[in-house]
This record gives structure tokens, C-alpha cells and sequence, in this order.
């Protein structure tokens, strides 16, 4: 069913073979958006989709910060923010992106 | 050896800390303050890695309550250990935290200013006892609470303060993945550094491990992620001896809804407002399983009692039970939340907890058994100290409730930090041996070269579900026995098939989960063959074949090595120095 099929959105930058960084967008289904955070659709995406996305994800419990990113041109918590039917996904701005969502903090 | 061979960077320092959180930092910070050139490698990020910055409000030290003192809490934690902790260790570490806690506060964290009066709304729900006058475990109120009863954050910022002030070196997202060996001492250790995904050789004069436990193996936890005992696997591969590895702590309220181990807040509603346990019949169950202790029992056997009513159908919806405080009157709650910095937590989730109950239940919490060590936090292993969850000899077969762990943290450190510091300057430096850097190469590259097979997060979810269904709160030799063969084919059919997505190495998930797939594997297997091993139930062990405890036959350690790839298990008199079983306790 379309009205349950999400899509992702998320930048993707791998220093060792791109020169600039790029999105690839992903349509996942309800039980990897609906009622849970972004980490989970990450997750998601990393399980079934891309194994080569990278996130950090510590401690899972909106304590360490780690997962800091920009959804929907806003800074959040991926461990504290639901996921939302359309997202765009990107690492924290002003950083030093190591790899697609990983950043130095 | 593979063709696609690197160069591999070799790091040079006297001594070299794996793992940035409380012990693994405090042990830096010591050393360097004897004057040794210290660095400090870690998995991710310093004071967002592992499970120090998830730590709750409070710190044990035997300061709080006038009638306390380092005598009570060392009987304390005897009693609760139940005589298998290392009674030397214990002494000298809880005598270091008279200065070594409050030194906190002279670095930089905050704790709260003032201690609430003895009658205060916050401690009106604290119950009193015959067990306990503290928290589970404790005779009087022994922790120190951090501003905003997140201990974490506070440890954190005393932690990153001083590292800044002695410009100590630290390299973030470095994956220790061995130690290695020169003439059986610890000449440093191998690495992948996760940031470009290169190999890096680290020598050492003197290694600290202070990477943490290995509560992932477990489905149900309330762990960082990173809590995948790389450390203790580590140590054991290069000839250190584990021991303990049956005793896996659970903390009982960890929260299954509505938002899962939010494992900071139900804590703090615990040991703040003494809340009561309802099975799915709305009875108050505990006292049929602790008589005394009731509802503020220690946490594995809390853990056993919520799972025994879920064995027999009582069970929350979610498996749990449901933790209320609709017992106290709204301004007892409000006043003690007033400063709880999750009020807001509760409110989205849409939980009004002065009328509804959160479903809590057990969740794999704390790694009471790991590496062995002296009261000099050495191991077995030449020029090899281990520091905080890693190590093993404090706890014996349980932890007292309430900041113990980051207590043990600061002191081992303190221990660990300044031994290595002394010991450097009588050792010289060795050789790395170049064919075990070369094995470690091949090892790893024909790993992340290997396309078609399984992911490590799949080898891990089998490895946990396992560990959670057959080996976790109760126990039996049929139940265990089944969990060893299970194991022992996910060693012997998915471990060689571990295969990474991609070909990319720069912060490759899927090696290090790979990597970790093993790691827990294997960590299983020694979980579950210790347990096979004690036939009593004592802590945090508990066969249902063997109810009782046995003083007779199990008042040891269960040790394990690996010699020459094969396990090898014995048993050894714990450290007893000041107190024993008496005779009743040894006839029961």
C-alpha cells in the first residue's frame, strides 16, 4: 500500500572513493518508520537496503548524543525523533564528515 | 599472507589505555600525573561511547550518612557478593573512594548541594527495612547523587576537563581488535582505525584494558551497543584468565513500554519513590518471592521474580510487569521529580505516572565477571592491568544496587592508572612481534574481503536470542546444555561464513559488527559452560536443578583460560581476608 511506504532520503559520502557527497533515497515499509525513531529506520535501511551505511548509534537511550543529525532541516536526536513518512537525512552541518552520517563530534 | 598487504603504522606509548569512560579515563588521567606518556584509544567517541555517560545519579562512597564507613560498605559488599569477590581488591578500592569520589568534584563534575534531610519528600519512599537501610544492598544511603541525577553527563565533563588540562592523546573510533604477545608479555595491541580503515599497531610498555562488559550477548539489555566484551575476549585470546563469567547482572526495571530501556528514568523512579511491582492480575507479587526485601529487592533476584510471573502467564503485556507509584500521594512524585530531568519523557510518551504503571522487566545490565585480576588490578598477563567492567574480583556473584560499578570505575583507574605508572619505569621496551601483526592482517582483511555469506548482525541476533531464551535468569543443565549446542553451531557454521557488505573500509559497520559476531559467540560459550559448571544457585546465578546455595562445594571462583585454543575451566578459593561465611551460613 503506497500511503504506508515511507522515503528516505540520505546523504551519502565515502571520502576513500567520492569527491562529493550524494543522496540515495530509500522506500521502506510501515514497520520501519511508523511509531519508531529515525535510528530504527536507519537501522532498517542498513539491515535490508545499503550495508554500507554508516551511523553511529551508542547508546540507543537519548544519553550520549552520538546520533546527532539534520532530519528535515532540523537537528535531532535519531534516538529521540520519530521517523516521518517523507525524511531527508543529513549529517550534522559545520563537521568534519568521516563517512554518510558519521561526523567528528 | 594476502597480497593486498598495508603498511601498518606503528604507535608508540608507555602506556597505552583502550577504552575513554570512567576507568578507562581516570587510568589515563593517573598516569600521566606520575609523569608517563600515556594514550588513550577508544571504539567511538570519548564520553559517547559505551555505557559511563547512560551511568545514573548516583556514586557509592561510604561518606553520605554519618553512621557509614569504609567497614559497612566493605561488609556490604561481601554480603551481597556472597564471599566470592576478592576481598583484597575490595578493601583497598573502597578505602581510594573516600578521596578518589569526591576528587570528582575537584574536577569538574557537579554533585547535588545539598543532601535532602533524613525526612525529606525524597526519601519518603524509601522503605526501612530490616535488609536495608539504602538502596538494595546497602545498610544506609551510600550514594553520591550528580547535578541532575544524570551521573553521566557530570562524569563526562570532569573526565573531558582534565584530559584537556594534561593534553592527553587520544584517538577516537580505533578498533582494538587483539593484544599482542612478545615472549608472553603484552607488547601492545592491533587496531583498525575506523576512520579510514586502516590498520594501526600500538606498542606498549604497559596496556590497560578498560573497555567495559558484554551485556549485548543478551536479546533483553539495556547496554550501549558497544558493550560487546571486545576487552575480555581480547585478554582471554592472548592467555588471560576470566573468571566469574556465570555471574551476568539484570536490572529489573528496565522499560518495556512504552519506550524501550529508558533504563535512566525507571531507575530513577526506583530508587527515588520505591515504587511497587503488579503482575497482569493487579497483585503485588514480590513479597511472595522476597518476603523482606519485597519490592526493593537486589536486582537479579527482583529480575527472577518478574520472570517467573511471566513463566506462569502473569506477565505484562510486553513480558514485563508494571511498576506503579499510585501508591504515594501526586505531590510526594511531584516534589521529588521536580529536578528529574525526564518529566518531559514521560509526558510524551503520554504516561501520567501518578495513575498509570510502566511495564518494566529485566534486561541484561551489568558484566559482573570478566578479567582476573590482583588488588593491583595486574592480570595474569605480564605488563597487562584491567580497569572498571572489564576486570572482575569486586562484585563475587552480585552487585549492591546503586552506583557500585562507576565507584569500582574511579577507584580501579585510580589503581590501575598509578601501578602502570610505577611499573614503566622498570621495564624496558619490546619488540612487536611482526608475524602476529601479519596473521592479525590476514585475519581481518579476509573478513572484510569476504562478499557472499552472513552479516554480523545477524550471527549477533542469534547469539543474543539464545543467550536470552536458554541462559539468562533461570537456569537448568537441560536449558544450558541446549544453549551450548546452539552456540556451538553458530561457531561452527556462522562464524566462518561472517561476510561485509560492500568494499569500502572507511567506518565499515559491517566489519565491526562482524568482528563483534565473534567476540559475543564466543563470550557465550564461556557464560554458559560456567553456568553448567556451578550447580548452586548464588547472586546472579540461579539454576532452577540446583535452588539452593552451597557453601560446601561452590564458595569458589569458576576460572577459564584459553590454552592452546582449547578452554580450559578450574576453580579457585576467592580472596577471603577479613570476613567469612559463619558456620550456619556454610551448614545452610
Amino acid at each position: 500500500m503506497a500511503e504506508d511506504i515511507a522515503t528516505v532520503k540520505i546523504y551519502k559520502f565515502d571520502p576513500s572513493v567520492d569527491k562529493e557527497g550524494r543522496y540515495e533515497t530509500w522506500e521502506v515499509p510501515p514497520e520501519a518508520w511508523k511509531g519508531v525513531k529515525v535510528i530504527d529506520t536507519l537501522r532498517y535501511i542498513y539491515e535490508h537496503f545499503d550495508g554500507e551505511l554508516s551511523f553511529r548509534e551508542p547508546c540507543r537511550q537519548q544519553l550520549c548524543g552520538a546520533c546527532t543529525l539534520v532530519m528535515n532541516d532540523k537537528s535531532v536526536l535519531a534516538c529521540n525523533e520519530y521517523s516521518q513518512q517523507n525524511m531527508v537525512i543529513k549529517p550534522m552541518p559545520n563537521r568534519n564528515i568521516i563517512k554518510d552520517l558519521v561526523v567528528e563530534l | 599472507m594476502s597480497p593486498n598487504k598495508m603498511n601498518v603504522q606503528e604507535i608508540r606509548a608507555e602506556v597505552l589505555v583502550i577504552g575513554s569512560e570512567a576507568a578507562g579515563a581516570k587510568a589515563a588521567i593517573e598516569a600521566q600525573e606520575e609523569g608517563a606518556d600515556v594514550l588513550i584509544v577508544t571504539k567511538g567517541l570519548m564520553g559517547r561511547t559505551s555505557n559511563t555517560v547512560m551511568a545514573g545519579a548516583g556514586v557509592q562512597c561510604p561518606i553520605s550518612d554519618p553512621r557509614d564507613s569504609p567497614d559497612v560498605h566493605f561488609e556490604d559488599t561481601i554480603r551481597c557478593g556472597e564471599y566470592l569477590n576478592n576481598q583484597k581488591l575490595v578493601e583497598r578500592l573502597i578505602n581510594l573512594s573516600v578521596t578518589e569520589v569526591p576528587k570528582m568534584g575537584k574536577w569538574g563534575a557537579k554533585f547535588q548541594e545539598r543532601r535532602p534531610p533524613p525526612d525529606s519528600p525524597y526519601r519518603v519512599g524509601l522503605p526501612r527495612n530490616e535488609l536495608y537501610g539504602g538502596l538494595p544492598g546497602s545498610t544506609y544511603q551510600r550514594g553520591m547523587a550528580a547535578k541532575g541525577f544524570h551521573g553521566g553527563l557530570q562524569w563526562r565533563a570532569a573526565f573531558k576537563k582534565q584530559v584537556k588540562r594534561l593534553k592527553t592523546k587520544i584517538m577516537e573510533d580505533v578498533f582494538v581488535t587483539s593484544l599482542l604477545l612478545t615472549d608472553g608479555q603484552v607488547s601492545g595491541a592491533f587496531a583498525i582505525s575506523l576512520r579510514t580503515g586502516q590498520f594501526l599497531v600500538f606498542r606498549a610498555k604497559v596496556t590497560i584494558l578498560a573497555t567495559g562488559g558484554c551485556c549485548q550477548i543478551y536479546r533483553m539489555t539495556d547496554s550501549s551497543i558497544d558493550a560487546t566484551g571486545d576487552g575480555i575476549t581480547m585478554a582471554l585470546n592472548a592467555g588471560a584468565e576470566l573468571m566469574g563469567m556465570e555471574f551476568q547482572q539484570f536490572f529489573p526495571a528496565a522499560c518495556y513500554n512504552p519506550e524501550f530501556f529508558m533504563s535512566q528514568i525507571t531507575g530513577g523512579l526506583r530508587y527515588g519513590l520505591h515504587p511497587i511491582f503488579y503482575n497482569s492480575r493487579g497483585e503485588a507479587f514480590m513479597e511472595k518471592y522476597l518476603p523482606v526485601a519485597k519490592d526493593w529487592g537486589l536486582r537479579d533476584e527482583t529480575s527472577r521474580a518478574i520472570y517467573m510471573e511471566n513463566l506462569q502467564g502473569r506477565g505484562s503485556t510486553h513480558g514485563g510487569a508494571y511498576m506503579s507509584l499510585k501508591h504515594l500521594p501526586a505531590n510526594i512524585i511531584d516534589n521529588t521529580l521536580r529536578h528529574a530531568p525526564y518529566r518531559h519523557k514521560l509526558e510524551r510518551a503520554g504516561i501520567d505516572i501518578h495513575k498509570d504503571a510502566l511495564e518494566c522487566g529485566p534486561a541484561s545490565h551489568y558484566t559482573i565477571g570478566g578479567i582476573k585480576v590482583n588488588e593491583n588490578c595486574e592480570t595474569n598477563l605480564p605488563r597487562l592491568y584491567a580497569v572498571g567492567e572489564v576486570a572482575t574480583g569486586c562484585d563475587g556473584a552480585e552487585r549492591t544496587d546503586g552506583g557500585s560499578a562507576i565507584c569500582w570505575c574511579f577507584t580501579m583507574g585510580y589503581v590501575g592508572g598509578k601501578e602502570a605508572a610505577k611499573k614503566i619505569k622498570e621495564l624496558d621496551w619490546v619488540d612487536i612481534d611482526p608475524e602476529q601483526v601479519n596473521q592479525e592482517q590476514d585475519r581481518l582483511n579476509s573478513l572484510r574481503d569476504r562478499k557472499d555469506g552472513i552479516r554480523g548482525f545477524e550471527v549477533k541476533n542469534k547469539t543474543k536470542d539464545i543467550m536470552w531464551k536458554y541462559c539468562a535468569l533461570i537456569r537448568d543443565k537441560k536449558s544450558l546444555e541446549e544453549a551450548l549446542g546452539l552456540i556451538q553451531r553458530v561457531q561452527s557454521d556462522d562464524l566462518p561464513r561472517l561476510a561485509c557488505p560492500g568494499t569500502s573500509r572507511v567506518f565499515s559497520k559491517g566489519w565491526v559488527e562482524a568482528l563483534e559476531a565473534t567476540t559475543l559467540a564466543d563470550l557465550s560459550e564461556i557464560v554458559i559452560r560456567s553456568a553448567l559448571m556451578r550447580e548452586e544457585s548464588r547472586g546472579a546465578h540461579y539454576r532452577s536443578d540446583f535452588p539452593n546455595k552451597d557453601n560446601t562445594k561452590w564458595l569458589k571462583n569458576i576460572v577459564v583460560k584459553r590454552d592452546r585454543g582449547k578452554l580450559v575451566f578450574t576453580t579457585t578459593a576467592p580472596v577471603m581476608t577479613r570476613m567469612r561465611p559463619t558456620e550456619e551460613e556454610v551448614k545452610e
